[in-house]
């Protein structure tokens, strides 16, 4: 997490007392220096993030000349006088992160220190070497994402600048290639909103009536079912952001609701008349073509340029193959925790035979392989004995198959149901120790079947870890 | 006699020479003294501005919609608008100051 701790250096009073009451309201830390040896002091705790000071200070280029000198990580922002423009330029030419001219809109000031401060977690990304270890800490991901491909970058960087903004955002991507996690790190980067609710509602998992009820939320006897009076998901967001997933399937008439809450961030309630007003961040998803959806006018054209303000294109998994081993370190990090098992990595040609695979399912479904493997896995390495036998045998699974969940190509109906179960049993075994008894409980069938079970899928309890 | 008429015209021409000189150094040191006290002006000026600027910003905030205090603040803000885009010709003119200078100079 980016450090928030400024230090104002400037002798001039009014200036400080200022910058203070603005920058504190901003929930940052903030130092005052007025000499020169009380900035050198300060300077050398090495704990600000961001230095903000005065150029027609003799300070000022002494602040950048030891920053830069130091190899300090704080970045220093120049207050500049209107008629020392040139100063400025040069103050940056010396290594400011920026120069505001007096006097300066407190906006400025604010989007100034943040673009400062997100500099930070950009430096640390770049600045990111994978180490030998296989699991991967929670500090290498970007507020979550996994990846170090240029399309990654561009997504974190596109992420950056608009983290701040109010801007509605368009995410576009295949089922799979993580939408939902983008729109939480968009969440996480956004300073103001990141304390504030995070809210996922699927348009297209209800049906229309309860998606409304949902958004909006209803009055104490709205309709037949509607006991009490209940907040809908754009009130809970309120002040945080909100992802409608899906969004290319949300019913017409909502979609002219929706608009009004995108123009004017107010609605009201089913079966209320009072309005409410919002401050919500709207993040949209969908895995459709929408322009051909409004071209055949089955989503509102108007709707559809609203939302389209800021578009972020995810790409999918076999576009970014050098993303891979990356995932699989995070993956297997995960789930050999939650399986309790020792993972050391990977086998050179099980990695192969994952890169040979088409991906239809995206992350989703490599997601779900190594959670098998991980369960399958008898000596700590994942193999490719460990991997399904469609992946092993490079056959890919038909279109519109993208769950990731059904792997294999069966002849039959029967086959292709026991997979799963052979998977769920070993799950289970594996939550309670191999413990058979315990187990079967779990189960929900007596210890016998579950033996008979093990014996038919070839389950033995030496493939416990 | 020729000889005289020749250096009498001479020394004329030396002395508008010198005159003109003497206006030139006048001239450039009257604008470099009015550049330098507009630089100064614009830097002392320009930080009390900014912070009175951030002051009301922040007096803002604590006072309700529609009440006269607030209308005031609003008002006074428009009175630094009008001082900012004064400093701002201020600027302007110390440039161009400065540009004239540098003409005379080289």
């Amino acid at each position: 997490m980016p450090k928030r701790r400024i230090l104002i250096a400037n002798s001039d009073r009014l200036t400080q007392r200022s910058l203070y009451e603005l920058l504190c309201r901003h929930d940052y830390q903030v130092d005052i220096a007025s000499t020169s040896d009380e900035v050198s002091s300060s300077l050398d705790e090495n704990g600000y993030s961001v230095i903000l000071t005065d150029i027609s200070e003799k300070c000022g280029t002494e602040i950048i000349s030891k920053v830069s000198a130091q190899k300090l990580s704080s970045k220093v922002i120049i207050l500049s006088s209107i008629g020392t423009a040139e100063t400025a330029v040069n103050s940056i030419k010396m290594g400011a992160f920026d120069y505001l001219v007096k006097p300066v809109e407190d906006r400025k000031i604010i989007n100034s220190i943040e673009k400062a401060i997100a500099s930070f977690v950009m430096e640390d990304r770049h600045s990111y070497q994978p180490a030998g270890k296989k699991v991967r800490a929670k500090e290498d991901t970007y507020y979550g994402l996994v990846g170090k491909s240029q399309a990654m970058i561009d997504i974190y960087s596109i992420l950056e600048r608009i983290a701040n903004s109010k801007a509605t955002v368009l995410l576009r991507g295949e089922s799979g290639t993580g939408k939902r996690m983008v729109a939480r790190a968009l969440h996480m980067a956004d300073s103001k909103r990141r304390k504030k609710p995070f809210v996922e509602m699927s348009c297209g998992a209800l049906p229309r009536e309860i998606i409304e009820s949902e958004l909006f939320g209803h009055t104490k006897g709205a309709f037949t079912g509607a006991i009490s009076e209940r907040k809908g998901r754009f009130e809970t967001a309120n002040g945080g952001t909100i992802l409608l997933d899906d969004i290319d399937s949300l019913a017409p008439d909502l979609q002219v609701k929706l608009l009004r809450v995108l123009q004017h961030k107010e609605f009201e309630k089913v079966g209320d008349n009072n309005t409410i007003k919002v401050d919500v961040r709207i993040v949209v998803s969908t895995n459709q073509d929408i322009e051909k959806l409004v071209r055949e006018k089955k989503f509102r054209e108007d709707l559809y340029y609203r939302l389209n303000v800021i578009s972020i294109s995810i790409p999918p998994l076999n576009k970014r193959f050098e993303d891979l081993p990356d995932l699989l370190d995070h993956f297997t990090g995960i789930y050999s925790g939650e399986n309790h098992k020792k993972i050391k990595g990977i086998t050179a040609e099980a990695l192969s035979v994952l890169k040979n695979h088409r991906w239809p399912g995206n992350i989703r479904e490599l997601e779900n392989i190594i959670e098998r493997a991980v369960i399958l896995d008898v000596d700590g390495t994942i193999d490719t004995d460990d991997l399904p036998e469609m992946i092993q045998n490079g056959v890919n699974c038909v279109d519109g198959d993208t769950d990731g969940k059904v792997m294999k190509v069966f002849s039959s109906l029967r086959q292709a149901m026991q997979e799963p179960e052979k998977v769920h049993i070993l799950r289970v075994l594996s939550e309670t120790g191999w413990n058979k008894k315990k187990a079967a409980r779990k189960l929900g069938v007596n210890r016998t079947t579950l033996y008979n079970k093990m014996r038919k899928y070839n389950i033995t309890s030496n493939a416990k870890s | 006699m020729v000889k005289s008429r020749i250096t009498f015209e001479a020394s004329q021409d030396e002395e508008k020479k010198l005159r003109k000189g003497k206006q030139e150094t006048k001239k450039i040191k009257k604008l470099a003294s009015m550049g330098k006290v507009t630089a100064g002006l614009l830097n002392r000026l320009d930080s009390p501005i900014d912070s009175i600027n951030r002051f009301i910003n922040l007096a803002l905030l604590t006072l309700d919609e529609g009440s006269q205090s607030r209308q005031f603040l609003l008002e006074s803000k428009q009175g630094i608008r009008e001082t900012t885009k004064i400093l701002r010709r201020l600027n302007g003119y110390a440039r161009r100051l400065e540009q004239e200078l540098r003409k005379i100079t080289d």
